[in-house]
């Protein structure tokens, strides 16, 4: 086989494209035979800044003709302009041998590329000028400068940056994984110091294309297909490097393409009626990046309809209507399904589905009279669905019917003046059984005893009560409600003359449920049902009297109402209702939803004021004010300045009579009396035995006849050793002491109490409490008590009387009330009289009338007046009450 | 300079001068013929609120560009910004220039700054910022509309362009971005500058021009004010 001779390259010529940093060659091979093509291999060798540094070397198979200018290119990651690029071609015909068995032609000569004119010594350039990269790309950036610059500082966004030395004048500067910042670019630039020469580039940095999603297409009419999708970001950059990515669809089918003016929807004519398959592809483009998506379908598959028009409701009835509407037309072959939907009061209550292909029609029957309902239609492809198209909703109301129920009727009956007064009431129908507007109610009156005299009255369809006036109280009442489509069955109630037989009046307790009402059962035979009647409102005249119908086998119901309140008596009549229609009044029940505490307490009058007695008399509480069944009345006496306690005595008296406390206070005072005379020497030989008088010693009768008449001395040595305490007191102290003591006196305090017991009690004046029992220990816990002042009789004399006990009271209260507790009453009757009475009954003119005045009854109640508390019996070693003592004595001196 | 947005300075000088001088207008009506006194101050009020409306475009501006140009100390060279007019003057010779010389060196100078300043429009790629731009423009050539009334008022013939010296600072290939960006600082820059010496200008004719009875009027109707 005969080796081929070298073919030389020659004639390299090199161009460049800075934007896109690339080295365009050109050639020929020099001895290449006429119409003969040869495959041969080039061998490049590409250099930079000088020959000797090659940067690259590769191969380029390729088939070669006579004459044929051979193009080859390449791409360089540093730009063109920062350094100058050499290359050489050698090349080999490819015949299928091993290279080393064939022979390489001789190299071209080298080639020289300057990009850049050479640079002044004042110079800086950086280094692509105009760049545009998606994110994340790796860039490099050079910057050359003049043999005057030395200290060059490059920044990225204002950060300084170092770079790598590639030759005396070339610094590069190696970016990866750029970001995208913003639409107007990365900025990076060089300056020289202190030369302030400045130069830069800006790095566009486009955001990555993404591809779009939800790319759909679909008919609404068969002469468009709209195609959507989602688009993503916007990769569009400032200063016209890069407009926002632009939207082509494409379809196979047809080979048809659109450009999109939008960035989200296009709309597709469909051109072709037979095409039925469709193949379309979206092309999302940049000048970066072209990304697609594609979508197959079947145009009857992706058909969303238009809404039906022309939506009516026909031949509306009572209970029932017919909905008609169209769709648009799609041809014989394409139908759609459409739902139906009827809504009444806001919930779907009817639904179905019907095959359309121009027009429809759904009748709906079992509707409400007088009702609005809303009749919605959407329909979507029969064959395949896609989507439903929007609703069309119609609105319609069913016309009245008669009303289907017979009113529910009650009433009252009372003879006034020969005249029957009825008082009719009847409950609303429903809008079920009212099937429309009540325009008004109907009421005939049948006199039973003169059957053909028939009256007829009418009531607005507003109200619910009427009131007739019979001549007499034997009718036959027939009620019904009527409306635009009729009148309802009659409601039939009878009334008659018998007021009907007694029935005494029960009370009831309402239960958790309400209140709970029985009768005794009547004659089955002649009832045909019972009612409970009762009033809410009993202020109103008509009272808004309730009733509840209830069946002929039942005894028993419970009434329960939101309308009840609390302190409101109920009364409940049940009626037995014979097969004339005609009620009798079988029970009478009464009962308080919630009983509460009076609210008020009775008016109180005091009469017969005597000296041992007074008559408390008060009026009953009416029904209605009671806000409880009362069960009895409370009185109590209490000091002035006491309130009612839990614990003290009281008396009960029944309701509607006097409280008589007379008797047993008279029988007490006496027996008190016959005691302490019948015992007065042994009381006094206990309590208050004789003191002797020294004056009276008869060792003093010696000295007394031989000196000073005047001059008493008491001999210890002549008596009996005793508690024995002298007290030396001056005078001032006696004025100090009553001026102490004046707040007590005060007038007005006296006078404001002041009691006509005051023979017998000093104390303060009686408290009357009235209790309900059922409500006893709250009353008083609350003070409750009526404070019943009694007219004073403001007499001279007595101002002193009551002084005394009042001054005692005030002193001693503080220590009486604990032993008073503690002490029988019985026990604290005795001793009281001897101890004060020593120096008071001195002044017999002014206590003669009342020998217990000056008895302390700070804790008395109503029966303490009576009785003598232990405390103030016994002596009180107490500086309050020596106190007193001198008050009452008015004494310079005392002796105990 | 301190082309940072936010400052109410400006705004609130504008409004103090312009409450200031609101009853001195029927005060100088009095008088008969205003003259040119009600132009200079109109042209002087707009010219502060120029001002303000510059410093927030010029911020906007700046953020849009990015580092370095909106950072306060960056200071290039002019290069290309060259052929804009300059307002920095020396002292004594702004003192030394007479009223048509200085109303002509405003009007030229706002002339061709307006020109530049519709070339930044076209490089804005937010729809904001070409609106703040296209608005800020339009008070621009208010402003030069004010001077030409200025100098028609006192007599003085508005300036012809001469052939040859339109400016034609458009982008172009040869002209890289970097470099187009810093055009546009120093646009921005020199405009600032512009409208501060124009207040100083129009502040001094003002002085010059309004006669002292009606600055006592003017004091006169403040004081009733």
């Amino acid at each position: 086989m005969d080796k081929l001779s070298p073919l030389t390259p020659v004639s390299p010529r090199i161009s460049f494209k800075s934007s896109l940093q690339h080295l365009d060659l050109e050639w020929t091979v020099q001895n290449l035979p006429h119409h003969q093509e040869l495959k041969m291999i080039f061998l490049i060798e590409i250099s930079r800044i000088r020959t000797s540094n090659i940067i690259w070397v590769g191969n380029y198979s390729t088939t070669v003709k006579w004459n044929q200018v051979i193009h080859w290119s390449w791409k360089s990651e540093l730009p063109l302009e920062c350094a100058t690029h050499f290359v050489r071609i050698k090349s080999m015909v490819d015949n299928g041998m091993p290279p080393e068995l064939s022979s390489w032609s001789e190299w071209s000569s080298w080639e020289e590329v300057h990009a850049q004119n050479p640079l002044e010594p004042n110079a800086l350039f950086v280094f692509p000028k105009r760049k545009l990269v998606e994110e994340g790309a790796n860039v490099t950036i050079c910057s050359i400068f003049g043999s005057n610059l030395k200290d060059i500082f490059c920044y990225l966004e204002g950060e300084l940056i170092h770079g790598e030395q590639l030759d005396s004048h070339i610094l590069t500067f190696e970016l990866s994984n750029v970001p995208f910042v913003r639409v107007s670019g990365m900025n990076f630039y060089c300056v020289e110091k202190p030369t302030n020469i400045t130069d830069g580039i800006v790095l566009f940095v486009s955001k990555v294309l993404e591809e779009p999603k939800d790319f759909s297409c679909e008919t609404r009419d068969f002469k468009t297909l709209s195609c959507t999708w989602s688009p993503g970001v916007d990769t569009g950059l400032g200063w016209s490097m890069q407009p926002s990515q632009s939207y082509t669809l494409v379809e196979s089918v047809s080979r048809e393409r659109k450009h999109c003016e939008h960035k989200n929807v296009c709309n597709w004519k469909i051109t072709q009626e037979l095409q039925e398959i469709y193949n379309f592809t979206l092309i999302a483009e940049n000048h970066l990046r072209k990304r697609s998506v594609n979508i197959f379908f079947n145009l009857t598959h992706r058909v969303h309809p238009l809404a039906p028009y022309n939506v009516s409701l026909e031949s509306i009835e009572a209970t029932q209507a017919t909905l008609r509407w169209k769709v648009l037309y799609h041809g014989n072959r394409y139908s759609l399904l459409c739902q139906v939907e009827l809504e009444g009061e806001g919930k779907v209550i009817q639904q179905s589905n019907v095959s359309v292909k121009v027009s429809g029609e759904e009748i709906f029957s079992e509707l409400v009279p007088d009702t609005e309902y809303q009749a919605c239609i959407r329909c979507a492809g029969a064959g395949h669905f896609w989507k439903w198209s929007e609703w069309n909703c119609q609105k319609f109301s069913t016309s009245e019917a008669a009303p289907s129920e017979a009113l529910a009727v009650w009433s009252t009956v009372r003879e006034e003046n020969g005249s029957c007064i009825v008082n009719l009431f009847w409950k609303p129908l429903s809008k079920l059984h009212a099937k429309g507007k009540i325009l008004h109610y109907n009421i005939i009156t049948e006199n039973l005893d003169k059957p053909h005299r028939v009256k007829l009255y009418s009531a607005s369809g507003l109200a619910n009560d009427m009131k007739l006036t019979l001549d007499q109280c034997a009718y036959q009442i027939n009620v019904t409600a009527s409306n635009s489509a009729g009148q309802s069955p009659a409601s039939v109630i009878a009334i008659s003359g018998d007021s009907g037989k007694e029935v005494e009046e029960e009370r009831i307790q309402r239960t958790e449920d309400g209140f709970f009402v029985s009768w005794k059962p009547l004659s089955a035979d002649n009832i045909i049902g019972y009612v409970v009647g009762w009033c809410v409102r009993l202020q109103d005249p008509l009272c808004d009297l309730q009733w509840k119908n209830i069946g002929p086998n039942t005894t028993s119901t419970v009434i329960s109402s939101d309308a009840f309140r609390p302190g409101i008596r109920y009364d409940f009549r049940v009626y037995g209702i014979s097969t004339g229609r005609v009620a009798s009044l079988i029970e009478k029940r009464t009962g308080y939803y919630r009983e509460l505490t009076p609210s008020m307490n009775p008016r109180v009058t005091v009469k017969n004021l005597t000296s041992h007695s007074f008559v408390l008399s008060w009026t009953d509480y009416s029904t209605n004010d009671q806000s409880g069944f009362i069960q009895g009345y409370h009185v109590s006496l209490k000091s002035k300045n006491r309130q009612c306690q839990p614990g003290f005595e009281k008396a009960v008296c029944s309701a509607y009579t006097l409280v008589q406390i007379i008797l047993p206070m008279i029988f007490s005072v006496l027996l008190i009396i016959s005691v302490c005379y019948w015992k007065s020497q042994w009381v006094k030989e206990k309590c208050y035995p004789e003191i002797p008088d020294p004056n009276k010693s008869s060792i003093l009768s010696l000295i007394k006849s031989k000196e000073n008449p005047h001059l008493t001395i008491m001999n210890v040595k002549d008596c009996i050793p005793d508690a024995l305490e002298v007290i030396n007191k001056p005078e001032s102290t006696k004025a100090q002491v009553m001026g102490t003591e004046k707040p007590f006196l005060a007038e007005s305090e006296l006078t404001a109490y002041l009691y006509p017991l005051q023979k017998e009690h000093s104390g303060p004046g009686p408290w009357i409490c009235f209790e309900n029992f059922t409500y006893n220990q709250s009353a008083s816990d609350a003070g409750l008590c009526g404070h019943i002042p009694v007219p004073s009789k403001d007499l001279p004399w007595q101002q002193g009387l009551l002084t005394q006990p009042d001054n005692l009271l005030n002193v001693l209260e503080g220590n009486c009330e604990q032993p008073l507790r503690e002490i029988p009453a019985g026990e604290a009757s005795l001793n009281y009289v001897s101890q004060l009475a020593s120096p008071l009954y001195g002044d017999k003119d002014s206590f003669s009338n009342n020998p217990t005045t000056t008895m302390p009854e700070p804790c008395s109640d109503y029966k303490m007046q009576m009785a003598v508390p232990a405390c103030l019996a016994s002596p009180l070693p107490s500086k309050e009450s020596s106190l007193s003592s001198v008050v009452l004595l008015d004494q310079g001196e005392h002796y105990h | 300079m301190d082309l940072r947005a936010g400052d109410s300075w400006g705004m609130l000088a504008c409004l103090c001068t312009v409450l200031w001088h609101v009853p001195a207008v029927p005060a100088l009506n009095r008088t008969g013929d205003p003259g040119p006194g009600p132009s200079i101050q109109k042209t002087y009020d707009l010219t502060r609120y120029l001002e303000h409306q510059l410093r927030s475009l010029a911020g906007t501006y700046l953020n849009y560009l990015g580092p370095p140009f909106n950072e306060p100390d960056f200071n290039p060279p002019r290069l290309g910004a060259e052929t804009l007019p300059r307002a920095t003057v020396n002292l004594e010779v702004w003192r030394s220039l007479n009223d048509k010389l200085r109303l002509t060196q405003n009007y030229e100078a706002y002339s061709h700054l307006l020109c530049y300043l519709r070339g930044l429009n076209r490089q804005a790629a937010t729809a904001e910022l070409r609106r703040s731009l296209a608005h800020f423009c339009t008070s621009l050539q208010g402003l030069l509309g004010s001077i030409a009334g200025v100098m028609a008022a006192l007599g003085y013939p508005l300036p012809q362009p001469l052939p040859g010296t339109e400016p034609t600072w458009a982008p172009g290939p040869a002209h890289s971005d970097f470099l187009q960006k810093m055009d546009d600082f120093w646009l921005l820059k020199e405009l600032q500058t512009w409208l501060w010496r124009s207040a100083k200008d129009f502040n001094r004719l003002k002085k010059k021009i309004q006669p002292p009875a009606a600055a006592v009027t003017l004091h006169l109707e403040a004081h009733g004010f």
